[in-house]
């Protein structure tokens, strides 16, 4: 039983994500029948390439911007609705109910809610009187950027609310009341007990907002497809539509080097953080 | 100061109903609009429809969606995905953490690796095509199985190191051995991970469309979500239609998560913040 696991995400995983990126170095493409190598060719036209650095800084910020708010509000709404609420299991199934939809469905949600004629957004400004904000928000880059990481919001908050309340409710109760009875306050309580102690439960928030932010696709793919132009494209998009272009071996390296800057963010996070020995 | 404590409570609990309009809105709105004729769902709002159009949308959604069929593969991969993950993931853990030698925990380590790096799309395109799967349903069953194997070792590990030994090292006393003990002792032992894994992965691989969009190549082998997202590619002006098809395709996840929410957070609990 320790082989068949080995060998499924050996042969199906580890096999493409190593050897398989040999395909980086060739010339393969749609039009091209016999593959032959060519070397770093393929990377040197990458970075001749001008949408590449904007994939880039497009992964970063949805990356960057869904982690430290996913994180701040995730923590925030935890902190609330662990308190002795009335509704409080209705709130706690509210709030976690965008998390078990498709990305599709929220990306189509988006775009219903931001569409340039009549979606919501676009009419609540005109009915308010601010109509000179209301604008094809899917159409420029940085109104798209903005409501692409608007959804991403959306549908992972539930999860960082999630993670954080299990972290709150493992702090013991005793040491909360042992400190009340020495007369520590309230503010004294969180700071120097129930926060140190959730800390592991916010660094899982971080590692996994941070992963999984920096491979965004579905969201952008359904939204924007990476337009317009090449605009909102992410590493994730851009590898699929260099595909769809029948450029193969350039998909192959754009993969390659994401690979490697994941990789790497990963190595850098571990050093940082203590927290990185879940399966050990 | 208690009175203090219950007014602060008060006002949380106004406030965060307050916000929660942020999930409801969108979610009344599609439910209203896929009620209503084209026209009407032009006006993407919540106000009820002047004429209901429920029948003849469904139906109309129904037959051009190609749901039958996309419902089909969806319950084929998702299914099978599942169950073997679930299979697989827990009687690896148990060995990987039982034995707990050098080795052992070098392969957990190496394990970090599924969850950080990302698909490698052509190559495994190019992989299942010398294999001779390419496009098929088995096909995408390995490649979820290889792509969530390390997420859902990660959550039976740190509740197996939660198990006390002696109660397995009874059962190699008793006699029983090998796989036999596995399924008769340890695997009723791990209901709680084993339901929070088996929802999330249910979840993610019912709902995913990454995958799909790149090793699905003949329509008659799509997915509910892919289907889903071609309907809108061609309907895209008729938000009654996409609304009612975003709908039929929530609705599996939506009645599990009714019956297992409590899962999702106790397992979150048990497994994945402890460590």
């Amino acid at each position: 039983m320790l082989i068949l696991p080995l060998l499924v995400f050996g042969i199906f995983f580890v096999l493409p994500s190593t050897i398989g990126y040999g395909y980086a170095f060739t010339d393969w493409s749609s039009y091209i029948q016999d593959i032959s190598f060519v070397g770093i060719e393929n990377f040197i036209e990458i970075f001749k390439n001008r949408t590449v650095p904007i994939a880039f800084v497009n992964t970063l910020i949805f990356a960057i911007a869904k982690t430290v708010i996913v994180t701040v509000l995730g923590f925030v709404f935890a902190v609330i609705l662990n308190r002795k609420l009335k509704t409080r299991n209705a709130l706690r199934t509210v709030y976690f109910i965008p998390a078990i939809f498709s990305a599709l469905v929220v990306g189509l949600i988006f775009n219903a809610l931001f569409e340039g004629r009549n979606g919501t957004i676009n009419s609540l400004l005109n009915t308010i009187g601010l109509s000179g904000l209301a604008k094809q928000w899917l159409g420029y880059r940085w109104s798209a950027v903005f409501v692409i990481s608007l959804a991403e919001l959306w549908r992972n908050l539930g999860y960082a609310i999630v993670i954080t309340l299990a972290g709150l409710q493992s702090v013991p109760a005793e040491y909360l009341e042992a400190a009340k009875v020495d007369g520590a306050s309230g503010w004294q309580l969180f700071k120097n007990i129930t926060l140190p102690l959730i800390m592991p439960s916010v660094n899982v928030n971080i590692l996994f907002s941070l992963i999984y932010g920096l491979k965004m696709f579905d969201l952008v793919y359904v939204m924007t497809g990476g337009g317009p132009g090449h605009d909102t494209e992410t590493f994730g998009t851009l590898i699929m539509n260099e595909m769809s272009a029948g450029r193969y071996s350039q998909s192959v390296a754009i993969n390659l080097i994401f690979t490697i800057i994941l990789v790497a963010a990963a190595i850098v996070y571990q050093k940082y953080s203590e927290r990185w020995e879940y399966i050990e | 100061m208690r009175r203090k404590t219950k007014r602060i409570d008060f006002i949380c609990e106004i406030i965060l109903w307050f916000f929660s309009i942020i999930v409801i809105y969108p979610l009344l709105m599609v439910i209203i609009t896929s009620f209503k004729t084209k026209g009407e769902a032009g006006y993407l709002n919540i106000s009820l429809p002047n004429v209901w159009n429920i029948v003849e949308n469904y139906t109309k959604v129904w037959e051009q969606g190609r749901i039958g069929n996309g419902f089909w593969n969806s319950v084929y991969i998702t299914g099978l995905s599942v169950i073997l993950i679930l299979l697989l993931a827990s009687a690896f853990s148990f060995i990987l953490v039982r034995r707990n030698t050098k080795i052992c925990r070098l392969i957990s380590k190496f394990m970090t690796f599924g969850i950080i790096a990302p698909f490698a799309a052509l190559p495994t395109i190019q992989l299942l095509k010398i294999i001779g799967i390419y496009g098929t349903r088995t096909s995408m069953v390995f490649v979820y199985i290889a792509l969530y194997l390390p997420f859902s070792t990660m959550l039976f590990s740190s509740f197996i190191k939660g198990l006390p030994r002696e109660l397995d090292e009874a059962a190699v006393i008793d006699g029983t051995k090998g796989f036999g003990m596995f399924m008769r002792v340890v695997f009723p032992l791990l209901k709680p991970v084993t339901a929070t894994t088996g929802i999330l992965t249910f979840m993610w691989v019912w709902n995913d469309f990454q995958y799909p969009i790149y090793l699905l190549n003949s329509s008659s082998k799509w997915t509910l979500p892919l289907s889903v997202y071609n309907f809108y590619g061609q309907y895209q002006r008729s938000w009654n239609l996409v609304c009612a098809d975003m709908i039929i395709v929530s609705i599996p996840v939506i009645i599990l998560y009714v019956f297992a929410q409590k899962y999702i957070i106790a397992g979150m609990t048990a497994g994945a913040v402890k460590g």
